[in-house]
């Protein structure tokens, strides 16, 4: 009996698959035509604890852009918009299933690939097929999601060709022109979107819980006064360092919101970097309503925390009341402050992030682990190569810990760290020491607390 | 303005236990309310306005038409089986067929209100005559009076009155043989002694320009009355004054103040039921009382007819009179809102494909009967459910609610389920005019009629309901849902098979980028040297319709948002050429396959992929596609294809990757 295999023939000639063309920016950008549907992707990883502060900043520039200056009519799609009720779905991913024993499974962050689906089935019967379809990439190690994306608008909508921009093919071109041979063009630059503002009706009749600013922009002040006309009232400013250069990029801006009396407030989630806190204008601060502060790690050539800096900081925090002490630790109006730590750098110690999470309890009132993730081209990534030969750039999520086990220090280590810091977080914020009050014996204990007598 | 006169009328020999049974009549509020817009039609008025007070505790009826006269008031409407007075034939003054003719009259609203006020005016010269007997014994002096104008309110207006005529047999007398005093008549002693013991006919005119009606109601003091009391007696059941018109110029008109009972202000102020309401049972007491007063009045469709831009149900518009009905009604909040005929929801909304699918107009002239009208068979069942069913129209009044004339039970099982999906309406012009003969409300009267017979036999046949209008209808209706459910079926399949290629694609993808045999499966999509040759000889599979649909044509078009339109006259079956589930391309992988079935049998290979012309053969024949299932079938053909092309020659490899890509698309 014939096998049903047993037919195929070999020929040299035919078709090729095309591969990804790598184009600069403005070069891509000149091939956006009439419709172009812009796609957030969802994220694949095994923790995700701040997704619901993922927000296409970049697709909204690019959709301002691309409707100003080419006169497309742009859509959006975002994967990672939470729903109504402030959360963003996750279910158990698809993908990756090579996960060796003991790895934690890998979530899908963001709305199900169905409902992508039906919107692709919406547009596609209401005849608006997209010419072009780009599909922002927030980090390299996200970069999963986006093959399956182009595979579904390739499927879909009469084959739109497909860009992908971002970090992702920022920092993986190559990799990126190789394995996603569904994407028709790789952008390998930055797009460079400094003078458009934020487009948030993309989003239509939905109303995203946050406004995320880029402090470059041209005018910050008016992208929140046009987002609280949208009904946004908080959000968050996606710098590297949102105190750079403060007196003349943060510090205008949030003397508009107070001299106007917005009722905005911000969530310092990301950049707030602790050595340029600006401690003489803290109170802009307060009167701004900042009301969450996480503190990039601000260590000393020792890579010790520099407590004077955090003491500074946090003594102009309480006496503007951006802060108000409360029992053993440290509580913001409302919401949160805390510290963050790097993990999983390449050259950890593991008594001194002891002693450095300690220490930022006893100084901030709550230390958040900070995973490390070595960015592409950078010599902590050829330190990692260099040890772990090749590397997919999913492997460099900072969730993975990557360099874990390269260092000296296994992954359960800093599982052990991840379960003391929540310990010691839920202990402080819970008040479990306040017991104590304000005895010599309390003091000791609290001293005792951030100091080395922990048998850990 | 001072009373010319205040009277209490009686009612006519009638036991109060009969009258009680009369207002017992209309099932409904708005069936008794309907009368008196029927009553104001029938009094040629152009326009009639309701008004529901804000508390719904009052509701007024005010119209335009000839208004009533005291003598009118009293002979006619106070009296239960008259018989209407001062029309020609079966024709009002304005032209009109008229309704009413009940003899109902003032008791139709009975048992839903404490109190009616009846404010009329007729701005006309009544013109009466009175027999006179001359009595022998004549008086002294040189004038005998007699009074020829005897009724209640004679006295009142005496000053409006004016003879016409006196006659004694043939003989007429002259003016100057008479004189008249008021509401009576005074001859000199000689003429009457001449005329002595015959009867003077007088004829007079009364000028009702000058008064206005005012009378009220008392019906709860009627129907509380026992069973054997004598109504002729009742001194003050119905107050009736006349009061001067201020205006002489005045246009007639009536006005009916209703005092409506609790329980029907209670049913008025129902609220909606919560949520999406389609049925009128669900729909707020106020919607109810205007929807179902819509159904039972004379007025017309259009101009919603006019909006709706649909030519075929123009014979619906059929004018109900020659002259202008219309009816408004001023709701509790203030607004008004002028009434219409309904029509069904799915024709008021907008829909990318027309809701009606079967359409049976007709004419019918036999046996006195005349009528017109249409059969509708609706895409999907209709709402409210209340216009389900065949309406009968008379004189543009419906005849009870919609129904299929108890047909229901007899017909094919295979039909029943569509009787929800249809509507009609007979607008009867001439014939089945027994409104005369039957009760309100008591439509089954009409059974007996010959021509409701007819009528009757050309909607539902004669023992063989399929033989009847409904029937056709019906059967059309079927006919397509048969065809319908074959070409959805195709529609499913195809839709299925797009799916299942869909997620083939996903899965391999997937495996893409985060398996072990990412480079391997990338590897394999970039090669063009795979050439396949074993299905791609066999025969191209061609889809087979289904036996019902097999003389259909089957065309690809241009269709807007849907799948397909079935064209059942001309037997054909357009399909939407943009549908995705048409698509008969795979793009995976950076590659556009063209998905290919073949007709290559058992001893052929599943699948094959040519790498070389991109193409995909599935042996869309092969035995195990039955067993399987297209779907099932499809992934596996293709996986286990791409998992050794993939694998090149290494066994467990090819296992492997097989496995997972089935378990990714399970």
């Amino acid at each position: 009996m014939p096998s049903a295999f047993d037919r195929t023939q070999t020929s040299s000639s035919g078709p090729r698959r095309p591969t990804p063309q790598l184009l600069a920016a403005p070069d891509a950008l000149a091939l956006a035509r009439e419709r172009v549907l812009l796609v957030n992707p969802p994220v694949v990883d095994s923790r995700y604890p701040w997704v619901k502060w993922n927000q296409p900043l970049d697709l909204l520039k690019l959709g301002t852009f691309l409707a100003q200056t080419r006169g497309c009519e742009v859509r959006l799609f975002d994967f990672m918009l939470p729903t109504p009720k402030g959360t963003v779905p996750r279910q158990q991913s698809r993908i990756s299933q090579d996960l060796p024993p003991g790895e934690p499974v890998r979530w899908h962050y963001g709305q199900p690939w169905e409902a992508f689906d039906a919107y692709l089935a919406a547009l596609a019967g209401h005849e608006w097929i997209p010419d072009s379809v780009w599909i922002t990439t927030l980090t390299s190690f996200w970069w999963q999601s986006v093959p399956l994306v182009a595979d579904r608008v390739k499927n879909r909508l009469r084959r739109p060709f497909v860009v992908v921009c971002g970090n992702y093919p920022l920092l993986e071109t190559e990799h990126a022109a190789r394995f996603c041979p569904n994407i028709d063009i790789v952008v390998r630059d930055r797009v460079d979107l400094t003078c458009c503002p934020p487009d948030f009706s993309l989003y239509g009749k939905q109303t995203p819980a946050f406004c995320a600013l880029d402090l470059r922009d041209p005018q910050p002040a008016g992208d929140i006064e046009r987002a609280m006309r949208r009904g946004m009232h908080h959000f968050v400013f996606f710098n590297e360092n949102i105190f750079a250069d403060f007196g003349t990029l943060l510090k205008p801006v949030l003397q508009e919101v107070v001299s106007n009396k917005w009722k905005a407030w911000f969530h310092g989630i990301c950049g707030v970097e602790t050595r340029d806190f600006p401690v003489d204008d803290a109170q802009l601060l307060a009167d701004a309503h900042f009301s969450e502060l996480h503190f990039e790690p601000a260590l000393n050539e020792n890579g010790m925390v520099d407590e004077q800096t955090y003491r500074n900081v946090m003594l102009a925090c309480r006496e503007t009341g951006i802060v108000s002490k409360r029992g053993a630790g440290w509580e913001a109006r409302g919401h949160d402050i805390s510290g963050f730590l790097w993990i999983g750098q390449p050259h950890d110690d593991s008594r001194e992030l002891v002693w450095n999470a300690l220490k930022l309890l006893q100084l901030v009132g709550m230390v958040i682990p900070k995973p490390y993730s070595p960015t592409p081209g950078s010599d902590n990534h050829a330190w990692l190569i260099a040890r772990a030969g090749e590397v997919q750039p999913e492997d460099t999520s900072p969730h993975r810990l990557p360099c874990a086990g390269w260092n000296g220090m296994a992954k359960s280590d800093y599982e052990d760290l991840y379960r003391l810091t929540a310990f010691l977080n839920l202990k402080v914020h819970s008040h479990t020491f306040d017991f104590l009050g304000d005895t010599y014996l309390a003091k000791t204990i609290r001293r005792a607390m951030a100091g080395r007598r922990w048998s850990l | 303005m001072a009373e010319l006169a205040a009277l209490d009328l009686p009612i006519g020999g009638v036991a109060a236990g009969i009258l009680r049974e009369l207002s017992g009549i209309y099932p409904s509020f708005v069936s008794a309310f309907k009368e008196l817009i029927c009553n104001a039609y029938d009094a040629d008025a152009t326009s009639v306005t309701v008004t529901l007070a804000p508390s719904q505790a009052v509701a007024t009826v005010e119209d335009n038409g000839a208004g009533m006269t005291p003598f009118e008031f009293q002979d006619e409407y106070l009296r239960v089986g008259s018989k209407v007075q001062g029309r020609s034939g079966d024709i009002t003054a304005g032209g009109r067929r008229p309704i009413g003719r009940k003899g109902i009259g003032f008791l139709a609203v009975a048992r839903y209100c404490r109190q009616v006020e009846v404010h009329s005016h007729a701005a006309r010269t009544v013109t009466l005559s009175e027999n006179v007997m001359l009595d022998s014994q004549a008086s002294r002096g040189h004038y005998v009076s007699a009074s020829f104008f005897l009724q209640p309110f004679a006295a009142a207006l005496a000053p409006y009155t004016t003879i016409l005529s006196v006659r004694c047999g043939a003989f007429e007398l002259s003016p100057t043989e008479y004189r008249q005093d008021g509401p009576t008549i005074r001859l000199p002693t000689e003429i009457w002694r001449k005329l002595s013991g015959q009867t003077l006919t007088i004829e007079y005119d009364v000028d009702c320009r000058a008064v206005n009606l005012c009378a009220a109601i008392d019906y709860q003091y009627l129907l509380e009355l026992g069973d054997d009391h004598n109504l002729s007696t009742l001194p003050d059941f119905c107050r009736l004054r006349l009061l001067p018109a201020a205006d002489r110029a005045a246009k007639s008109g009536t006005r009916i103040v209703l005092h409506l009972r609790e329980f029907v202000q209670r049913e008025l102020q129902s609220p909606q039921r919560r949520g999406r309401v389609r049925n009128l049972t669900s729909a707020g007491g106020l919607h109810r009382f205007t929807w179902h007063l819509s159904r039972t009045t004379p007025i017309a469709y259009l101009p919603s007819l006019q909006v709706l831009d649909k030519p075929d149900l123009r014979v619906l518009a059929v004018p109900v009179s020659p002259t202008p009905f219309s009816v408004k009604v001023i709701g509790p909040d203030g607004e008004t809102r002028e009434l219409r005929r309904p029509l069904p929801n799915d024709l008021l909304e907008s829909q990318p494909d027309d809701p009606i699918l079967v359409r049976q107009p007709f004419n019918i002239a036999s046996g006195g009967l005349s009528a017109q009208g249409i059969l509708l068979g609706f895409r999907q069942a209709i709402f409210p459910a209340e216009m389900r069913g065949i309406a009968i129209r008379v004189c543009g009044v419906e005849i009870g609610p919609p129904g299929f004339l108890g047909v229901e039970d007899d017909l094919p099982t295979r039909y029943r389920p569509f009787l929800d999906q249809v509507m009609g309406e007979v607008i009867v012009t001439e014939g089945l005019d027994a409104i005369s003969s039957i009760m309100p409300g008591r439509e089954g009267f009409y059974r007996d009629g010959a021509q409701f017979q007819a009528l009757r036999k050309y909607l539902v046949g004669d023992g063989d309901v399929v033989a009847g209008a409904l029937g056709e209808v019906l059967d059309q209706l079927w006919k397509r849902h048969s065809v319908e459910s074959s070409v959805e079926r195709i529609v499913q399949e195809a839709r299925r098979r797009r799916e299942t290629l869909l997620e083939v694609s996903q899965a391999v993808t997937a495996l893409s980028v985060g398996s072990r045999h990412s480079r391997a499966l990338l590897h394999l999509f970039s090669r063009s040297d795979v050439v396949a040759d074993g299905l791609r000889q066999a025969a191209e599979y061609r889809i087979e319709l289904p036996s019902t649909i097999e003389d259909y044509e089957l065309e690809l078009a241009k269709l807007e948002e849907i799948d397909y339109r079935i064209d059942l006259p001309r037997k054909v079956v357009q399909l939407n050429r943009d549908a995705e589930s048409w698509g008969a391309s795979l793009y995976m992988l950076g590659r556009d396959f063209a998905i290919s079935l073949r007709n290559g049998g058992s001893n052929a290979p599943l699948c094959e992929i040519d790498l070389s012309t991109n193409i995909i053969h599935l042996n869309w024949l092969h035995p195990s596609r039955g067993k399987m299932g297209d779907s099932t079938f499809a992934k596996s053909a293709l996986f286990w294809r791409i998992a050794y092309l993939t694998a090149d020659g290494n066994v467990d490899k090819m296992m492997d990757l097989a496995h997972r890509l089935l378990a990714f698309s399970a």
